[in-house]
């Protein structure tokens, strides 16, 4: 038999497998869901066999061992995570990766992103600026409003208003609430963003049991 | 350390104030009824004066041995049972004879002495020197205690001076059968042995009088008595309400009973006056329930408590305090529930010296009508039968019996609109118009950027999705990695996720003629510190940046770790799905200038086909997803039309 046309049919019945959760909870939807999962999970440990022992930690240490060796010895203590009774030899192991791993997040994070945002959101109002935005002022208008309102919106707190400080009050409780409808206009956006994206595989899918129908039907 | 029982500051241990609001508070040690100052529990001499807190238990050694045993003035004379030790020093010396210890024979012989000198002397003489000393040598709480020191001594062997003044005599028979009685009769047999074993002749007088002795001893004795079980006691006529109220006393039989567990009772002509007392008053609250038995001394017996000035101060604190309990009311025993048989409420447990801070904790409990209220829906839940959470569960179960049919109507609708559009050029062989490739999307920059590579150019491909978004995602990055491998760039592939690379194996084996157009870097473990190291690292700083994703996460590291190797010297173009678009905004902005462009989703991927020229998978799905769009604007309004009628006519009913 054609191992293509097994895919083809293997490929389909799995998805007619997941399908089948409108019915509810049944032992085909497991079956599809489980085989999903430890395909995915064998697969990702193959790959990283491959890739991280046998392409890269066993030929560094024969040809590079000074610096291959160390990163192989904490790779060796990790796995005592495995038995709780000598878990605390891989503590060392866990201390650097989670060392190694804030350090270049936070820096990736106040550099790449926190520094160039602030620094857009202040530019956006410039004369220079303004040509740049699909929208001109306006949108660099929407940019730091957005930004500023949003930001206030999170001010859960407010001092008690007492003799002229009125107005302070409900300046502030007026920005909330601009900052709040950014907000639920953003997360309407990503909820329209994700429909999409799930409404875009479900077409994905159903082209491929066109086309596998088509293949087999010979059209 | 000590908790303030009013504002809870934790004090040092052995504070008799509260360092934070001043209250005093609550005695944990013993007082010391010389300096008062409170000591340890297990001190035996107080730490401020040296004065003896606990009582002389031994009698004291010759040549000045054990000195420091010797009473010391100041010591609580109620609290003291030396009559009962030197009784008891007294009776083993005369049972062991000849032979024992010279000490011993010293004592006996000393003990005689004085027994044949209280014999000759007249009374007059004896009242002479029992003359207790002048009260004003002496402090205020000795005073107020009775006679102590020179008295005792006196007194040795017979009982305290002010407990064996004016008592007849008794002889050592009357004695032994007194103890053998009272022994076997009283609840604290104890206390009775003590007084007859030290000769406390005052205790066994036939005619004790109130006057006699202090009032708080006879309220003390009093209480003690009256708190345990004796039968055939009279009650008094101060006691007679109680004795009414708590329904107690012993019927003939239960009295035959008695006696026959405790033998024959005792003639009360033999009996001093007060221990006949002491037997024929009634077993009070044997029967009782633990209610009264717990409960504080009602009002008319703290009326008849010693005064203030006739205590001491560590006694005072002694004293029970509260409210009589008696007539609170007596609710039926639980019948079921985890307190079934219970009955009553549980009295706050009193601590063992009380301060005057403690009263408002140790008045009796009266619950209000919140607490019943609870205490009945307690009741109530504990009462509930079983079946009714089934009955709960079947209502909800046919409550959401339409929710299927919901998932169906929708699965159907979406399902028939997709197939529909998707097999409409089968069929008629024209596609249908619904929507336009995106007007207004990063299409056309991203297709610039791209335009302009040369073939010496290095690109690399970041491949961080897998096969749940391959889906959608093969068909949005296939029109730009087709721009890319047309345009004769070496192309390089790295992937952060282990399922990326096959993805990109495949997809790049559908695009390129031959695999020379591309280079699989394959999978780089670590996440942002991969991408860090494998930007740093590259021997060649790559032209572009190309980043295929559906997530959030991977697109952040990797916009943020070229912006912070790089700046805005590496173009980063990026392709994900329509999830990814309002994450992108910002980053695509002209100002931060960290993405140059980006397409997301079917929509903008058919615009990039249209700049091409070419009509891919994007183009083909683009009516598909603009009628499952359409179906889902539909479902929704008439999900909310159902919704609304359904609500106003459930409001309605």
């Amino acid at each position: 038999m054609n191992p293509e046309l097994v895919g083809v049919i293997a490929g389909t019945a799995l998805t007619f497998f997941i399908l089948s959760y409108l019915v509810g909870d049944n032992p085909l939807y497991r079956l599809g869901l489980h085989l999903f999962i430890g395909t995915l999970v064998g697969y990702s440990f193959g790959t990283v066999l491959r890739e991280v022992v046998v392409r890269t930690a066993l030929p560094g240490l024969v040809s590079r061992p000074a610096s291959v060796g160390p990163a192989v010895l904490l790779g060796v203590l990790l796995l005592f995570k495995g038995f709780p009774r000598h878990a605390f030899v891989g503590n060392l192991s866990m201390a650097y990766l989670i060392g190694v791993g804030a350090a270049v997040a936070v820096g990736g994070a106040l550099a790449g992103m926190l520094a160039a945002q602030v620094a857009a959101t202040g530019r956006a109002l410039a004369p220079a600026s303004v040509g740049n935005l699909r929208f001109g002022l306006a949108d660099g208008v929407m940019i730091v409003v957005g930004t500023v309102s949003t930001l206030l919106s999170f001010t859960f707190v407010r001092p008690k208003a007492q003799g002229g400080q009125e107005w302070w009050g409900r300046l502030l409780g007026g920005v909330t609430w601009v900052g709040r409808l950014f907000l639920v206009s953003a997360l309407g956006i990503a909820f329209a963003g994700a429909l999409t994206s799930s409404l875009s595989i479900l077409i994905g899918r159903m082209q491929y049991l066109v086309d596998a129908f088509c293949g087999l039907a010979g059209w | 350390m000590i908790y303030c029982p009013n504002c809870g500051t934790a004090n040092r241990k052995g504070s008799r104030f509260c360092s934070e609001c001043g209250k005093s508070l609550p005695s944990t040690g013993t007082r010391c009824p010389m300096c008062g100052t409170i000591n340890p529990v297990s001190n035996v001499y107080c730490e401020a004066c040296t004065a003896r807190l606990s009582p002389m238990t031994s009698a004291p050694e010759e040549n000045g041995k054990g000195d420091e045993d010797q009473p010391l003035r100041g010591t609580p004379s109620s609290t003291v049972p030396l009559d009962e030790a030197e009784a008891e020093q007294t009776a083993r010396a005369s049972a062991e004879g000849p032979g024992s210890e010279d000490w011993l024979e010293a004592l006996r012989e000393s003990a005689d002495e004085a027994g044949e000198r209280e014999e000759d002397e007249d009374d007059g003489q004896i009242e002479e020197s029992a003359q207790p000393p002048n009260q004003a040598d002496l402090p205020d709480w000795l005073r107020d205690m009775g006679p102590v020191g020179g008295e005792r001594h006196r007194s040795s062997g017979r009982g305290a001076f002010w407990l064996s003044e004016d008592s007849g005599e008794e002889t050592a028979s009357e004695e032994g059968q007194a103890e053998n009685e009272v022994g076997e009769r009283e609840d604290s047999p104890d206390e009775g042995r003590r007084r007859v074993a030290s000769g406390d002749e005052g205790a066994l007088r036939p005619d004790g009088e109130a006057a006699d002795v202090p009032d708080w001893v006879a309220d003390l004795r009093e209480r003690t008595d009256g708190a345990s079980t004796r039968p055939g006691r009279e009650p008094s006529a101060e006691e007679e309400p109680l004795k009414e109220e708590a329904e107690v006393g012993h019927s003939q039989a239960e009295q035959a009973q008695d006696e026959e567990i405790f033998g024959e009772r005792p003639k009360l002509e033999e009996s001093p006056r007060w221990l006949s007392e002491l037997m024929e008053e009634p077993p009070a609250d044997r029967d009782a329930p633990s209610i009264s038995t717990e409960a504080p001394p009602a009002d008319n017996e703290l009326k008849e408590s010693p005064r203030s000035a006739d205590m001491p101060d560590w006694m005072q604190q002694l004293r029970p305090r509260g409210e009589a309990r008696r007539d609170a009311p007596r609710d039926a025993p639980e019948t079921e529930g985890l307190l079934r048989g219970l009955q009553g409420l549980i009295p706050p447990a009193s601590p063992g010296i009380e301060s005057p801070s403690l009263d408002r904790a140790s008045s009796p409990v009266v619950p209000s009508e919140v607490i019943r209220a609870r205490a009945e829906l307690l009741q109530s839940l504990l009462g509930h039968s079983a079946s009714s959470p089934r009955l709960a569960v079947g209502k909800e179960r046919s409550g959401s019996a339409a929710r299927p049919v919901e998932q169906w109507l929708v699965a159907i609708v979406l399902l028939v609109t997709v197939l529909g559009m998707l097999l409409f050029p089968l069929l008629t062989g024209e596609t249908p118009q619904l929507t336009q490739p995106g007007g207004g999307s990063e299409a056309p920059q991203l297709y610039e950027i791209v335009n302009a590579l040369d073939s010496g150019d290095e690109v690399l491909v970041a491949f961080d999705y897998g096969p749940p978004e391959a889906d959608e995602l093969n068909g949005v990055a296939q029109p730009v990695l087709e721009h890319l491998v047309d345009s004769g760039a070496g192309i390089s592939i790295v992937s952060t996720r282990p399922d990326g690379p096959p993805m990109a194996a495949a997809l790049m084996g559908e695009i390129a003629d031959s695999s020379d157009r591309y280079r699989l870097l394959g999978y780089r473990p670590g996440a942002g510190t991969a991408v860090s190291q494998l930007l740093a690292a590259a021997d060649e700083r790559p032209t572009l940046l190309l980043i295929v994703t559906t997530r959030p996460g991977a697109l952040q590291r990797w916009v943020e770790q070229a912006s912070a190797l790089y700046g805005d010297q590496l173009p980063v173009i990026a392709v994900g799905s329509a999830l990814l678009q309002p994450i992108t905004s910002p980053y695509l902005d002209a100002n931060a200038g960290q993405l140059r462009a980006a397409v997301h989703g079917f929509r903008e991927a058919a615009s990039y086909e249209a700049l091409r020229g070419a009509v891919g998978e994007a183009t083909q799905r683009l009516d598909a997803l603009a009628a499952g769009h359409i179906a889902i604007v539909a479902l929704m309004i008439a999900g909310a039309v159902v919704h609304g009628l359904g609500g106003a006519g459930g409001r309605g009913s």
